[in-house]
């Protein structure tokens, strides 16, 4: 056990050093925000993977594996990648335009430019904080359970250990440091994955053997429904829908699309983030379906990967894969505080209610928001709810189906209006939060994604119809007719 | 058994690096 606590002491030391290397360029208001709108393909794409693959992925697609064999790799996290890739193409050009044109620092903010409606402002920013705060306390509490189960410390201490280090280099640096060791978390993630998948393969005798002894073990866990029969055709649907259109409502993912330094970037990021994504996403899986071939007799799925990495690596390489699973937490975590630090502090403390604040005094109450929203987080994580995973999946929903009308349909229809993003929003949370109080994790045969998000999108259409359109001065600034002429600043 | 793994998963592979690839071309040559 000792070889594993150096290596992931030595992550853990390599991520404090990245993160304060890089918080020194982080010192600038747009900088502390917006990454100084500078970050290049290699960190754009890092960033964005590593923010993707959360301890949800880690520790649960390898636990979708486990229980339900192939169709819970596919279906219950590789799906995902088709939404990193629907977002790209919908959102990232149009957003790093407009955020550099429009000066806009947080998502809630580029909103404002588009609605002209400092409410809507704060109920976003609101919003954001309802629902983010749960997930970054759920993110703290698999840190805590990860420490407390494989290396036996209290589970106090660990989420502590692990959220003041977070805290400490989000605070600092803002995006630039998150930015960066996401780069340091994604090479752990996707060295531990290269080294790990071979030597796991010739552990269980190739892939053919693999396969052919989940198949003698239950015939389902080669099944498109998998085994037990979860993902029926209905569910099939509401995973897609979740991941294809989830991550185009989600800040902590799109904020990185304004860190964007130049074209380049934003050409080569994406193919580079997708194989970062590919090969993590297939690595987790076939820990997930090899530890079932292997280890039948697991009484927690979710910790199929660390218990391979355990009881079939050598402790250099199964050392690395612990310390991916962590960077996996952490690269998510620095993202969704980083991400309610800066919206409470320009969304929420500077639209309501210091609207002269400099840029000096905003920078600072970014670093107290980050500060207490982590404390928040923590506090939060110290009872934690019963199942992380399924209250990520609850946050992610609302948030998503109350956001994607106002950011998609704000970018792109003209006619979208005031009262029908106003509509959109209400409509998606709580329908959305109903839906999960009362039926729980599956409604009528489908996840609640699939009645929230429609229901959103139908209120804010007959919402925008029924009422006048926006005048067409407050328009001109977010529609212009040349944007493909315009290069980045 | 495709590839060692179930046929659906290994045509979803195969379907999936095939998107990746024209979706990267596209943003490649459009963006």
């Amino acid at each position: 056990m000792t070889s594993y606590i150096i290596i992931l002491v030595l992550y853990l030391v390599a991520t404090m050093i990245a993160g304060i290397w890089a918080g020194r360029k982080g010192n600038a208001t747009d900088g502390f925000f917006v990454g100084g709108r500078s970050l290049g393909p290699i960190v754009i794409a890092t960033t964005w993977a590593a923010t993707l693959i959360s301890s949800a992925t880690f520790l649960g697609t390898a636990g979708y594996g486990y229980t339900s064999g192939w169709a819970g790799l596919i279906w219950g996290a590789f799906i995902m990648v088709f939404g990193g890739i629907f977002a790209w193409l919908l959102l990232a050009k149009k957003m790093r335009f407009l955020s550099g044109k429009l000066g806009a620092l947080t998502i809630p903010n580029l909103l404002l430019s588009r609605f002209q409606d400092k409410k809507m402002n704060g109920l976003i920013a609101a919003l954001i904080f309802i629902f983010y705060a749960p997930m970054l306390a759920s993110q703290f509490a698999g840190a805590g359970i990860v420490f407390e189960t494989l290396f036996g410390v209290d589970y106090i201490w660990g989420i502590f250990l692990f959220g003041i280090l977070v805290v400490i280099y989000t605070t600092a640096g803002g995006l630039v440091a998150v930015a960066y060791t996401d780069l340091v978390q994604a090479v752990v993630m996707v060295v531990a994955y290269v080294i790990a998948i071979p030597v796991v393969l010739t552990h269980v005798g190739g892939m053919s053997n693999l396969t052919a002894t989940l198949g003698t073990i239950d015939s389902g866990l080669l099944s498109i429904h998998g085994a037990g029969g979860y993902y029926t055709w209905a569910m099939i649907f509401s995973w897609i829908v979740y991941y294809l259109f989830g991550t185009a409502g989600q800040p902590y993912m799109l904020i990185r699309f304004f860190a964007i330094k130049d074209k380049k970037a934003l050409k080569l990021a994406l193919p580079i983030a997708m194989g970062v994504i590919l090969i993590c996403y297939f690595g987790t899986g076939l820990m997930g379906l090899s530890a079932r071939a292997m280890i039948p007799d697991l009484t927690a799925p979710d910790y199929a990967m660390p218990q391979i990495a355990i009881k079939f690596l050598n402790p250099v390489l199964g050392g690395l894969l612990l310390s991916a699973v962590f960077a996996a937490m952490m690269s998510t975590v620095d993202s969704l505080l980083h991400v309610v630090g800066t919206t409470v502090a320009k969304d929420l403390i500077q639209q309501n209610l210091r609207p002269n604040m400099s840029n000096q005094g905003l920078l600072k109450v970014s670093r107290y928001a980050t500060v207490a929203c982590g404390v928040c987080g923590l506090l939060l994580a110290i009872r934690p709810p019963q199942s992380i995973l399924t209250l990520i999946t609850y946050a992610w929903t609302c948030l998503a189906a109350s956001l994607f009308m106002p950011i998609v349909a704000g970018m792109y229809w003209k006619r979208f209006n005031r009262t029908g993003a106003y509509c959109s929003i209400l409509t998606g949370s709580i329908v959305g939060a109903v839906v999960i109080g009362v039926f729980g994790g599956i409604a009528i045969g489908v996840h609640p994604m699939l009645i929230a998000l429609p229901s959103a999108v139908l209120a804010g259409v007959i919402g925008t119809l029924i009422t006048k359109p926006q005048p067409q001065g407050e328009l001109e600034a977010f529609f212009p007719a040349v944007m493909e002429k315009v290069d980045f600043d | 058994m495709l590839f060692g793994m179930p046929v659906w998963v290994a045509v979803y592979w195969i379907l999936a690096v095939v998107m990746v690839v024209c979706c990267s071309i596209y943003i490649i040559k459009s963006f």
